[in-house]
């Protein structure tokens, strides 16, 4: 290979390749064996646990066979989880990524004011579900709380059928809108301003600029937040629990929240482990769907 | 000539002027918008330094009269937020490092040391982002129950740290770097050990950073896994922790209010102080990964 080496290359060549092994596996291993430990085995553990009777309280448990299935195909609560959280999803997926692209919009046409303004819009995101559940629950309260005196309410925001899951959706899109924000921004400012310039010079409106430029070319942004945003309204766990707990009626719980329920209220693991792989599935299945549509008006936008 | 002049300047000069009066207008809208949005916050930090009876007077009071620091001695003496404050410190702290520690090398010899199973590794790594992380928590609280780690720091920690997202950002970054650079460096006689540290994670200190802010705000925030294993007060952080407190003490509003201040108060100045760096430097890390996907 190169000159001036003296020992043999071929034994050269062998000594390096065995160093880079040694060196990939010491760089690797760290991972790979946190992800053995804290991954590869509660899956295989949450398999095996959806077949047996476990109570959290005795770890092993005795075998049931599909039991746990069986109950879970036949479980009303299971069911009208789910549709809770997919009520909850359609309440918050679009609505949320449309809130980040207006908040985007507004904010990056801003002079010396931008860094306030994105900040206080960011703001919320970096507090914790406690603290927003701690000013919520006093902002909404039926009696004293300021949105009422302002309007002159009694309305039980998270205590109606009618107003407890909406209230949910709207106080997930103020916290986590500015997130959503952000991402659009960074998409905004990867778009040439010659693009828009050009169609302007050329008699365009802002409007058709903005319906023909920018939300084309913000295409692959509004992919990457749509899966981001379904993946965690799915998951949609602490915001119930601690504004409704689930309520009026269990006329608010999803899926997390009823798996929560059975398997560390009730101690039902066995039955709980079935219930989360049910929520696995489900959540599989809906981002087929979303993989599928996003790709159809993909192809069909290409066709066009 | 005269005439494409005299129908060129009016059109310049309207497209100048007109997006004036509704830039003006949309200006006060946005900030109408940001008044209302950062109106909760407000509103509870203008109800921690109230009295209680001040709290449920009507009619509505929009700035405590007179000021007072009662709710927060309130909050000092029955609640554990101290306690909760570090507990949140110091668990979301190590988390951060120990998973930017796991995911960094593995990206990098990943990208780099033209392994022949990188690929069979990466796709086994990244499978694990189709599993919803809640789903595992049973199975988890098992095993942690065998390690005897329920109500320990580490049972905080360590089902936290695998972050198959850094492992790929991560990768992605080094992939940008030309494998012969570290090939070069080896020729001069660098050890391997030197070439990662002296080299790669130097050009990758903007993204550590990056990854570090993300990891660190999502732990922080995390609400589920910590609801499951801590059950002793002395163990909780911040998000369980004041929820309990309520439960547990009865706090009213203003006190409840002085806790949602103290308990958002660390990450607010932190993020007043690094503002302008945390959302650069979210913007081109997202930047980095929207557009490859």
């Amino acid at each position: 290979m190169q000159a001036g080496m003296p020992a043999n290359p071929a034994t050269v060549a062998v000594a390096a390749r065995r160093q880079r092994a040694l060196v990939a596996t010491l760089l690797t291993t760290p991972f790979l064996l946190f992800y053995a430990v804290f991954f590869v085995l509660p899956l295989i553990g949450m398999l095996y646990l959806s077949f047996t009777d476990n109570s959290l309280g005795n770890l092993a448990g005795n075998f049931v066979g599909l039991h746990n299935y069986a109950k879970l195909v036949q479980d009303p609560k299971f069911w009208r989880a789910t549709l809770h959280t997919l009520y909850f999803v359609l309440l918050t997926v679009i609505p949320n990524v449309a809130v980040g692209l207006i908040l985007a919009l507004l904010v990056e046409r801003l002079g010396r004011l931008r860094r306030l303004v994105e900040g206080i819009f960011f703001l919320p995101v970096i507090l914790s579900l406690g603290t927003i559940g701690l000013i919520w629950s006093w902002m909404l309260d039926p009696q004293y709380g300021v949105i009422n005196s302002i309007f002159h309410l009694t309305t039980f925001w998270t205590g109606s059928y009618r107003f407890a899951m909406p209230t949910v959706a709207v106080v997930t899109i103020w916290w986590s809108a500015g997130f959503n924000m952000l991402l659009y921004e960074a998409g905004l400012s990867s778009i040439p301003k010659e693009i828009s310039e050009a169609a302007r010079i050329d008699g365009a409106t802002t409007g058709q600029v903005f319906r023909y430029i920018t939300l084309p070319l913000l295409k692959p942004t509004t992919t990457l937040i749509l899966i981001l945003q379904l993946i965690a309204s799915m998951n949609i766990f602490g915001q119930v629990y601690l504004l409704t707990g689930g309520g009026p009626n269990n006329s608010t719980r999803v899926l997390l929240e009823y798996m929560y329920t059975v398997a560390f209220t009730k101690q039902e693991g066995g039955y709980g482990s079935a219930i989360a792989v049910g929520i696995f599935v489900i959540i599989l299945v809906i981002s087929v769907i979303q993989y599928t549509v996003l790709n159809a008006g993909a192809s069909a936008a290409s066709r066009a | 000539m005269a005439m494409s002049i005299s129908r060129a300047q009016p059109a310049a000069r309207a497209r100048q002027r007109r997006p004036r009066w509704p830039g003006v207008l949309l200006t006060v809208l946005t900030l109408a918008l940001a008044a209302l949005w950062a109106f909760p916050v407000l509103w509870t930090v203008s109800t921690s330094f109230r009295h209680e009876f001040q709290t449920i007077s009507t009619p509505l009071q929009w700035l405590p009269h007179p000021w007072t620091l009662a709710a927060y001695q309130t909050v000092f003496k029955v609640s554990g937020i101290l306690t909760y404050t570090w507990n949140s410190l110091l668990t979301t702290a190590l988390i951060t490092v120990v998973t930017i520690a796991l995911a960094l090398p593995i990206g990098y010899a990943l990208s780099q040391l033209r392994l022949r199973s990188a690929q069979l590794i990466l796709w086994t790594v990244l499978a694990s982002l189709m599993v919803p992380a809640a789903s595992l928590y049973i199975p988890l609280y098992v095993l942690m129950d065998k390690f005897n780690m329920i109500n320990s720091y580490g049972g905080i920690i360590l089902p936290q740290v695998i972050s198959a997202g850094a492992v790929f950002i991560f990768k992605s970054f080094f992939d940008q770097i030309p494998k012969e650079v570290r090939e070069a460096a080896l020729v001069d006689g660098a050890s391997e050990f030197a070439i990662l540290g002296r080299i790669y994670v130097p050009m990758t200190s903007g993204l550590i950073l990056t990854m570090a802010l993300f990891t660190f705000i999502a732990a922080w925030n995390n609400f589920f896994w910590p609801l499951i294993i801590e059950n002793s007060p002395r163990m909780m952080t911040l998000p369980i922790g004041i929820t309990q407190a309520i439960s547990l003490y009865g706090i009213t509003y203003a006190a409840s209010a002085a806790v949602a201040v103290l308990s958002g108060l660390p990450l607010v100045i932190a993020y007043v102080i690094f503002q302008k760096q945390i959302t650069d430097s979210f913007k081109s890390a997202l930047l980095g990964v929207s557009f490859k996907g």
